[in-house]
Order: structure tokens, then C-alpha cells, then sequence
């Protein structure tokens, strides 16, 4: 399992001692077969934390994902009772941040014309329809960036550049070389907001990362608990579009989009939607599902601030 | 054994085509079950045990939906021997019991419904978050132990949501609807309970046709095979006969309506 890793530094990588230890663990963890595995975890973990005090961010960076891996592999392998990836991406995201600023990633063309277009409106008097739609494009930038550092890589660069807008609709996405879903963002009622396939060597299942953009102050909805979320565990009777429950409350609407259409009749982002909520359901319940929500804000002639306000996986 | 007192929905074609999608969909459930089991006791988080009990639901209303009697039966046994397990090892609030204690008392499998009902009149969550569910498991679980005034304390409670506006307007009249049909089973009206039990259905029925109907215009829902299936409903039904309530030979109307 570490075939195609051979590029990443194993010690003398900026790593030293800690280097060779993260590297001894996550082979271990890499090990199939179902042994409890938790200690390695929370020690690799640990040992992540140190190294981002003593090494350079881009070794913290090419460790956290290959911990992450790892981490991720042992969880769906049922080795961990806690799940700790998501701690090994929070660790890379902030190193990641640390070397990559917004404008530094493949994501300054789309930013610098958000902010133009916030200029203009000032400058024109635009409606506040118009401002919201121009805030929610600065949110979804924010995602984007937010979740580049989690991943440990620019998705505007990746994915996300090979995306298109699907014909007649306001819906964006791409596929992977084997035609599969890879990335998705939803327009429209009854949607999550973005939908990024991540896949994992040596994993079972992709790391499916969903989330929900917020551009300017504007706050997180609530939606109706329905009964089969209710059974799933979640009592309250709203679900908030904060916590990780929205993800497949929304995926009960989505796994049904092309219910309408005969089979093969159906517009190419109706068939993504769809594909989309099959994917949530399937990695909620496989527990290789990570909701991540994101702030962006700008003011006029200022760079876009982001802000994570909530990372949680299942 | 037929689910939802044998009657099919007015947009049935769009139900069973939804079911035949959802066996493909879950195929993995059981599976699923089998390791999230593992993990969610290692950490002792059951909602990643109900994260794929979610998949075995979805799975076993579709065989109903289907009328896949042997499926079926078999997915049945596997989820109430699951309930039994997240009874004994968690503490669930009672209305993540529910489909569990109404499929044991419709396979009269004793053990398990005395079990299940047990650990849902011992558990005391917060007012808080009421749920229709809630009251129907808690009802239930009274007359499986026979302990008629705490069921009609818990029909009192539902009755007392479908008045005061704390569901939503569905909910709110199947909760008025099933506080009648629990009260009149306590009070051992089987006459009353049958003839109140028929109503709720046929309210359940029309809530499941108009998000049916939604979806055959073309408009968006998230109505789920668990939705379609009138879980509760099958169990009373069973109950009124398992009280002594022969509507097979005494009653020749009520076997021909009421399908059981």
C-alpha cells in the first residue's frame, strides 16, 4: 500500500527522528486485518502535533496526508474506535495555509472576480439580490480554499479546473478518467451546497467530502428532522445546516432526482444530483463522510477572509 | 406477513418502483450493520450503529413495499435480534425501538418484545424533543406489558401534542389519530380500537400519497421507503387479535376490510 508514495520524503525530509516514527506507524495502520489499532492512532496524531513546532510546514504537510491516509484506511478496516483523520487534515490545513495564501492558488482568477464584481456594485448601486449572489459566490471560494488546505491540495487546480457548468443548468461538477461523479456544486432548493470525491489508495471507500458554503454574515438554516434521520439518531427536530446530519437529509431529496424521467431521458445534472445523494448515503453509513462548513467575507477593495466554523466526519 | 394492513397506496406503481431501487441500494446493509456494530461499541457511540440500521430499514420496507415475503421475514428476524442488542448495550430513546418492538409482536416473538418493551418504558428522556414516534413506542411498550393506565397516560401525552401545535400538521393528526387508537386498546375497546386504527392508516396512507404524488409531478421529496411503511399500525393490529379480539370467524366484515 505505500506503491506511489515513494515520491514523499521518508526521513532526512525535513522530518528527522519524528519523520521515522510517523513513517513506522503509518505502515502499521496500513496493516489489514482488523486489529485494534488505536493507540498507534492517537500516538501518530500526537506526534503530528509536535512536528508542527519543529518541522517546516511542507514536510507537516506531506505527513499529514499521508497520515490521513492511513488513518482513513485503518477506520474502514474497523481498527479504530475513534475515527482520527480528520485530525491529521485539520493539522496539514493549517500548515497548508501557512505556505499557500488565497491569492497563492489556482483560486485567484475566480476571487479576483468576485471581488471586481463587489467593486462594481458598490460603484453602480446594485440590489441586494445581486450582492447576495456575488457574497455566496465569495462563500463558496472560502469552501474551496478551506478545504484545499484539509486536503492538502489546491482543488482549483485539480478537480475543480477541470469542472463545467452541465447545459442548461446553474449545476457545476466534473467526473473522474472512469466517468464517476468527482465534484459537484449544487444550485437550487433541496441540495447540499458542494460535493468533493477524494480517492484514497488503499481504501475501500472514497473520502467524500461535503459542505455547505456561507457568504457574508448570512447564518445557518434549519431543515425538518425527518423520521428516517430521527432513526438514524438525530431526536431534534430540526437539523441545522452546521452539523453533519444535513448532509443526508439532503441526500434523501437528491437520491431521487431523476425519479421524474424515463431511464436514459434524464439532463446530465439531474444525473449528477442523483449520483450525488446515492454518494452521501453510502458514505454516511460506510463512515467515510467528512461535512465541512465554511465563512467567506470581503469588503470592497480587501481581500477575502475565510473562516472553517465546522469540520466533523462519520 | 403483509405490512401496512394489506392495503396498497393510491400511487403504488411509484412505491414499489422507489422499492425496487432501495433493495439495490442497500444491498450492503447487512454487512454494513455487521462492522459498524463493532465499531460503535468499541467507542460506544451508537450513531454509528444507526448510521447503517438506517440502510437495514430502507432495505426491509422495500421488500415489504415489494411484498418479498421470505426476504422479509428474514430481515425482520436480523433487525429485531439488532434492537435487542442496542437495547442491551446502549440506552436508546424509545422511539429508536420503535420498528423493532412492532415487528417482534408481529412475529409474536415473545422474548424480544418483552425485552424491547422493557428497555423503552425504563427510558426517561427529556420532554424536550417529543416525537410522534416516541408516543407510539411508549403506548406500545405500556400494553405489551399490560400495564394499561401508563398506556393511557402515553395516549394522553400524544393527545396532548396534536393539540398543542409542538409537531408539525401531519404529525399532528396522526398523533391525535393514534392517541385514540392506544386509548381504546387500553381500555380493551377492540371494536373502538379497530375502527380508530382504520382512520390512522388511512391518514398514514394519504401523508405517503401526497409526497408520492409529489414525485410523480416531477417535484422534489424525501419521503424514504421507512415513511411508507405503517410500522405501528401492523402491530396493534396484531395485538387486538393477540387480545382475545377473534375478528376472523366473529366478525366476517372486519377480516374482508381490515385484512387481517
Amino acid at each position: 500500500m505505500s506503491g506511489g508514495l515513494t515520491s514523499y520524503p521518508r526521513t532526512g525530509g525535513g522530518g528527522g527522528a519524528h519523520g521515522a516514527q510517523i513513517d513506522a506507524l503509518i505502515k502499521l495502520l496500513l496493516i489489514p486485518g482488523g486489529q485494534p489499532l488505536q493507540a498507534e492512532a492517537d500516538r501518530l496524531i500526537q506526534l503530528l502535533q509536535q512536528a508542527v513546532g519543529t518541522m517546516p510546514p511542507q514536510s507537516v504537510v506531506i505527513y499529514g496526508k499521508r497520515s490521513r491516509d492511513a488513518l482513513f484506511v485503518a477506520r474502514l478496516n474497523g481498527a479504530l474506535a475513534l475515527a482520527r483523520h480528520l485530525q491529521a487534515m485539520e493539522l496539514c490545513a493549517q500548515a497548508w495555509k501557512s505556505i499557500h495564501s488565497l491569492d497563492s492558488t489556482a483560486l485567484k482568477g475566480r476571487s479576483d472576480a468576485a471581488k471586481q464584481k463587489l467593486i462594481l456594485h458598490a460603484a453602480q448601486g446594485g440590489t441586494i439580490q445581486e450582492l447576495r449572489a456575488i457574497k455566496e459566490e465569495i462563500g463558496l471560494i472560502a469552501w474551496l480554499y478551506e478545504t484545499s488546505a484539509l486536503l492538502g491540495e489546491d482543488l482549483a487546480g485539480g478537480i475543480v479546473a477541470q469542472s463545467a457548468t452541465y447545459p442548461g443548468s446553474r449545476y457545476v461538477g466534473a467526473t473522474d478518467t472512469s466517468g464517476a461523479l468527482a465534484y459537484l456544486e449544487c444550485a437550487g432548493a433541496y441540495n447540499v451546497n458542494v460535493v468533493v470525491r477524494v480517492a484514497i489508495p488503499g481504501a475501500s471507500q472514497p473520502l467524500l467530502v461535503v459542505g455547505e458554503a456561507k457568504g457574508g454574515k448570512s447564518g445557518f438554516g434549519f431543515v425538518k428532522t425527518s423520521k428516517l434521520i430521527r432513526q438514524m439518531g438525530h431526536i431534534a427536530p430540526t437539523v441545522s445546516q452546521n452539523e453533519i446530519m444535513y448532509a443526508p437529509s439532503r441526500a434523501l431529496y437528491m437520491q431521487k432526482a431523476m425519479q421524474k424521467w424515463k431511464s436514459g431521458m434524464a439532463p446530465a445534472h439531474v444525473a449528477a444530483r442523483q449520483q450525488a445523494g446515492k454518494l452521501i448515503m453510502d458514505a454516511y453509513r460506510s463512515l467515510s463522510l467528512c461535512y465541512v462548513t465554511v465563512r467567506g467575507d470581503a469588503a470592497v477593495n480587501s481581500p477575502i477572509k475565510t473562516s472553517r466554523v465546522n469540520a466533523e466526519c462519520r | 406477513m403483509q405490512m401496512n394492513m394489506g392495503r396498497p397506496f393510491k400511487h403504488q406503481a411509484m412505491a414499489r418502483e422507489l422499492a425496487g431501487q432501495a433493495v439495490q441500494d442497500n444491498q450492503a446493509a447487512f454487512s454494513q450493520m455487521e462492522r459498524n456494530w463493532n465499531i460503535a461499541r468499541a467507542s460506544q457511540d451508537i450513531t454509528v450503529a444507526l448510521a447503517a440500521r438506517g440502510g437495514l430499514f430502507e432495505w426491509l420496507a422495500a421488500t415489504a413495499i415489494l411484498g418479498q415475503e421470505a426476504d422479509f421475514e428474514s430481515g425482520a428476524k436480523t433487525v429485531i435480534q439488532w434492537g435487542c442488542k442496542l437495547a442491551e448495550a446502549f440506552r436508546p430513546a424509545p422511539e429508536l425501538l420503535l420498528v423493532e418492538l412492532s415487528l417482534a409482536i408481529r412475529r409474536k416473538d415473545h422474548a424480544a418484545r418483552r425485552q424491547l418493551a422493557s428497555a423503552i418504558l425504563k427510558s426517561a428522556p427529556s420532554d424536550d424533543f417529543y416525537n410522534l414516534e416516541r408516543g407510539q413506542s411508549q403506548a406500545l411498550a405500556a400494553l405489551v406489558d399490560l400495564d394499561y393506565d401508563t398506556a393511557q397516560r402515553h395516549a394522553l401525552r400524544l393527545q396532548d401534542a396534536a393539540t398543542s401545535g409542538e409537531f408539525d400538521k401531519g404529525d399532528s393528526i396522526l398523533a391525535g389519530a393514534w392517541a385514540k387508537v392506544m386509548n381504546k386498546l387500553a381500555q380493551q375497546d377492540f371494536r373502538g380500537c379497530v375502527n380508530a386504527l382504520l382512520l390512522s392508516h388511512k391518514e398514514f396512507s394519504r401523508q405517503v400519497d401526497l409526497e408520492l404524488g409529489r414525485l410523480q409531478r416531477g417535484a422534489d421529496s424525501d419521503i424514504t421507503m421507512f415513511d411508507m411503511v405503517d410500522w405501528t399500525a401492523d402491530a396493534v393490529a396484531q395485538l387486538v387479535v393477540d387480545f382475545g379480539y377473534k375478528l376472523d370467524h366473529l366478525n366476517k366484515r372486519d377480516s374482508q376490510e381490515y385484512g387481517f
